[in-house]
């Protein structure tokens, strides 16, 4: 594992001042899921609450990568907002499945369904 | 090489280029300004007047005077005396100084202007010299008499009688210069036929009073000569009298040398007079370039520079060609006035390479301020070729600095420079420093900057030789002797003495390439950390000759090597304390779970389990399981993981796995167990998660309940059939504060085996965790003669790739 280089490309995109997609490309893991933490933490810190994960393009994701998906829908539920995944692989979805994690955020289809639930929330 | 490039003439002559109207041999008829047909005729005359050899030098002038009448009034020279009579006596002058007047106001020369001034001076200053209205004639009639004059001698001894003697001066001497900056006299009086003989020639070098002249190509005036400790002609017979001496030249070259004496010291002289000396020395030039170069009676030049074509620049260009340097031929560029302005570039030669770049074409023929005018700046190269061209006197110069304009860039090279006068010619010869020379130098600076200093030791000799930048490493002076590799330990540390003398054994005896550090302890106090290397040299006979090497300072790498050698040693102390925390965590780990069996008495089952941690250290991670025998009988079977790896997790392991056997013992099922810990989970241990499988078998009705947080559902092996039981409801735990977990209950069977087991055995990046299930039922299918084979083939076929601690917990039911 110490071999692999880090592979975990994520795309910030800011749809309005409370929303942002982030789209995670790779692997989610040890080595990775502190710059996800990190941008993040930066959308939470420029007040935005309602955030979509598009995880059509991750991999594999680990225990690690899992709590910073736990953590951040607990942040954004503190402050009133959400924290929305949408379109995860079957690989993902299925540890998403196991962990429970469905049960505490039900995965959307798309960004667009995912989107539209922020949108409801609002 | 004069080609169409010198519409003017032959500029090597030292004639005014075109447009000039005065003839070479008068120059001090510059044109009337209102009648230039006048002046010629004028010019004319004198030419007749030279040409009869006037026995009188007043004769002659009235001669020139009554020509100018002629002219003026149309009249026959009989008339023309008559008329210079009737004005002479109309005006109460003689007619010698009516004629004087009559050529000065035709010729409005310097001569005329010398005369003008002294009659001004005399008349708004009455008490200096006594007023002598015959000035004009006086200096007419020397002009006269030089111009007439057939050899520099006579001209001398017009000079004196006409217009010296008048002065108080009671000797002259006329010098001409040689090429080669010598001094021929070339013409005298007053000195006596001796002294002349012992002065006719002073080479070069020789430091006279007309060399003074020469050289600093000004008048000089010594008050007295023998005051002055110069010596010259005639200073035996006048040893306090007083000297003037003027440079004479036209066209900016000095021809030669006035020299006037006097018997007494000199007071300074009115400015007046010094006009009318320089005047004279203006005529003195004009004479001098017009006479023959081998005067008739006088000595021959020693050291003639014999140029066919008189003037040298032809025979120049094709010395110029041989040589290796860059030359060029300059030959000087003359202003109407007869002045030096500037120099044409004759010839470049072959070598020549333009500073600039620019094709030699395009240099050759130019002017030299045109093409290069960086010369007349800073470089004073311009201001050196005029003062060679003016005295003779080569110039040499090492390192010079050129600067040449390259599109208005000044670009500086340094260069040897080297100008000398041939004929009327200047050879300019330049050699850019060498790349030797500026290896040479550059290696200088280079040992300076990294502080090396080099030496060379003749072992037999005894000769040390110490380069200066290594007498300021020992800090010694040069005047102290150089100190010998035999001796270098007396001026090191102590402690360093052993290094040194291994050093020594290497170069000296081994004849190694030997080198070392250590630390010099100067007289003045300061310690060096210094390196030196050595190799030896052998001689002609295969024995040690020398030793040559260097020395260097290294004491600022030597801090920095003590400062890294610090922080390696923190570095090393950061990663023994990482692998001392990895090891505890193992220990710990162990100590919880021990690998082997654990002590398990329960009836009618059969517990095997195995604990594999991560390869990397730093990874021990959070895995537990726990097989333990409640009071009640009943058996709390778990296999739980903690999400991280390291102390926090192992940490969290420990604080589940103990908090989940406190809750058993309450008898609370499986989901009400999970939950329970899920607020420990929460609450307890910040931002942890962990999953894990909590059953509950119950010996007597051999049924399992068992609920799950987050992990993989258990696998059950049924004869040669193996599934992974359903995916219970249940959250991972810490995740949320609160969560419940669906709880199933399994009837087990006698030759059942239940395996549950952490992500370690089945996750892989490059597959879903759902096919990696299905490989380890494969597995788990296989028929095994004891469970505790089962779990070795499972370890043995994980194909797990993920580098994850991994447990796994099998029960058997016998």
């Amino acid at each position: 594992m110490s071999e692999r280089e880090p592979n975990l490309d994520v795309d910030v995109e800011i749809r309005d001042d409370r929303t942002a997609v982030l789209t995670v490309e790779g692997e989610l893991d040890m080595e990775t899921a502190g710059r996800l933490e990190d941008l993040l933490a930066e959308q939470f810190g420029q007040g935005r609450r309602r955030l979509v994960l598009d995880l059509s393009a991750l991999g594999f994701m680990d225990s690690s990568g899992l709590n910073v998906l736990i953590r951040a829908v607990n942040r954004a539920r503190e402050t009133g907002g959400d924290l929305y995944l949408a379109a995860p692989t079957p690989a993902v979805r299925r540890i998403l499945e196991i962990t429970g994690v469905t049960t505490m955020t039900p995965p959307h289809d798309g960004v667009a369904d995912a989107l539209a639930a922020a949108g409801g929330a609002r | 090489m004069s080609g169409p490039r010198f519409p003017g003439g032959d500029p090597s002559a030292g004639l005014p280029e075109a447009g000039a109207a005065a003839p070479p041999t008068s120059g001090t008829a510059v044109p009337y300004p209102a009648d230039g047909r006048l002046a010629a005729t004028v010019e004319r005359l004198r030419g007749e007047v030279r040409a009869a050899h006037a026995a009188a030098e007043g004769r002659a002038l009235i001669e020139l005077a009554k020509g100018v009448i002629v002219e003026r009034l149309g009249c026959g020279p009989a008339q023309a005396a008559r008329q210079l009579a009737e004005l002479a006596d109309r005006a109460g002058l003689s007619r010698l100084e009516l004629a004087a007047d009559i050529i000065n106001q035709a010729a409005r020369d310097r001569m005329a202007e010398a005369a003008d001034e002294f009659v001004r001076t005399a008349v708004d200053e009455p008490a200096a010299t006594a007023p002598d209205a015959s000035v004009a004639v006086r200096l007419r009639t020397a002009e006269s008499a030089a111009l007439s004059a057939g050899d520099t001698q006579a001209v001398a001894e017009s000079l004196l009688r006409h217009a010296l003697e008048p002065l108080g001066a009671v000797a002259v001497a006329i010098w001409t210069t040689g090429p080669d900056t010598s001094l021929s006299l070339r013409g005298h009086a007053g000195f006596g036929l001796d002294e002349a003989a012992r002065w006719h020639y002073v080479p070069p070098g020789v430091t006279t009073a007309a060399r003074q002249a020469l050289i600093g190509r000004r008048t000089v005036r010594y008050a007295s000569l023998a005051a002055a400790g110069i010596p010259s002609i005639g200073r035996a017979r006048h040893p306090d009298g007083g000297r003037v001496v003027v440079p004479a030249g036209t066209g900016g070259r000095i021809h030669g040398v006035l020299e006037i004496c006097w018997a007494r010291p000199l007071d300074p002289l009115p400015q007046a007079v010094e006009r009318q000396i320089e005047a004279l020395a203006e005529l003195c030039a004009h004479t001098l370039e017009a006479l023959p170069e081998a005067s008739p009676g006088g000595s021959s030049v020693p050291g003639g520079f014999p140029v066919p074509g008189g003037h040298g620049a032809p025979a120049l260009a094709e010395l110029s060609d041989g040589l290796y340097d860059p030359a060029l031929v300059l030959t000087p560029h003359l202003d109407e006035a007869g002045k030096l302005v500037d120099f044409r570039i004759r010839h470049a030669n072959a070598h020549f390479r333009d500073p600039a770049g620019r094709p030699r074409g395009s240099v050759d023929g130019a002017l030299l301020l045109e093409a290069y005018p960086a010369t007349a700046g800073g470089s004073e190269l311009f201001e050196r070729i005029e003062r060679v061209y003016a005295t003779g006197e080569p110039f040499r110069a090492r390192r010079t600095r050129l600067t040449a304009l390259v599109d208005q860039v000044p670009l500086a090279s340094l260069a040897d420079i080297s100008i000398s006068r041939y004929g009327a010619s200047v050879l300019l010869i330049w050699r850019v420093e060498d790349e030797s020379a500026r290896l040479a130098s550059l290696l200088q600076h280079a040992q300076r900057l990294g502080r090396v200093g080099a030496f060379e030791e003749d072992v037999v000799a005894g000769d040390i030789t110490w380069n200066g930048q290594l007498y300021e490493l020992f800090g010694r002076m040069p005047t102290e002797p150089p100190v010998a590799l035999r001796d270098l330990a007396a001026h090191a540390h102590p402690d360093d003495a052993g290094t040194i003398r291994r050093f020594l054994q290497k170069v000296l005896h081994q004849r190694r390439v030997g080198s070392t550090a250590f630390r010099m302890l100067r007289h003045d106090g300061v310690t060096r950390h210094i390196r030196v290397t050595a190799e030896p040299a052998p001689g002609t006979d295969g024995g040690l000759q020398a030793v040559r090497g260097a020395y260097q300072d290294i004491s600022a790498q030597h801090w920095t090597e003590v400062a890294l050698t610090a922080t390696r040693d923190r570095l090393a102390a950061t990663e023994e304390a990482a692998e001392e925390r990895n090891r505890l965590t193992l220990q710990l780990q162990h100590a919880i779970m021990p690998p082997a069996k654990p002590p398990l008495d329960a009836p009618g089952l059969d517990v095997a389990v195995r604990y594999r941690p991560a390869e990397s250290d730093s990874l021990v991670g959070g895995d537990w399981y726990d097989a333990v025998v409640l009071p009640s009988g009943k058996v709390l079977l778990c296999v739980g993981d903690v999400a991280g790896h390291g102390v926090e997790a192992a940490t969290g392991m420990v604080v589940l796995r103990n908090a989940l056997r406190g809750l058993a013992v309450t008898g609370a099922g499986p989901g009400q167990l999970l939950s329970w810990l899920n607020s420990v989970a929460h609450h307890l241990t910040a931002h942890l998660t962990a999953t894990a499988v909590c059953g509950i078998y119950d010996p007597g009705s051999r049924t399992l309940r068992w609920a799950r947080a987050g992990h993989l559902p258990p696998v059950l092996v049924r004869g040669d059939e193996a599934l992974d039981l359903p995916l219970l409801h249940g959250l991972l735990l810490g995740a949320l504060a609160e969560a419940e977990y669906e709880e199933a209950e399994l009837r087990l069977e006698p030759g059942d085996t239940l395996l549950m087991y952490t992500d370690g055995l089945v996750e892989r990046r490059d597959t879903a965790v759902h096919d990696s299930v299905a490989q380890l039922l494969t597995v788990a299918r296989q028929p095994s003669d004891s469970l505790e084979r089962r779990l070795d083939q499972l370890l043995a076929r994980s194909k797990s790739d993920t580098d994850d601690d991994t447990c796994v917990v099998g029960v058997q039911v016998s």
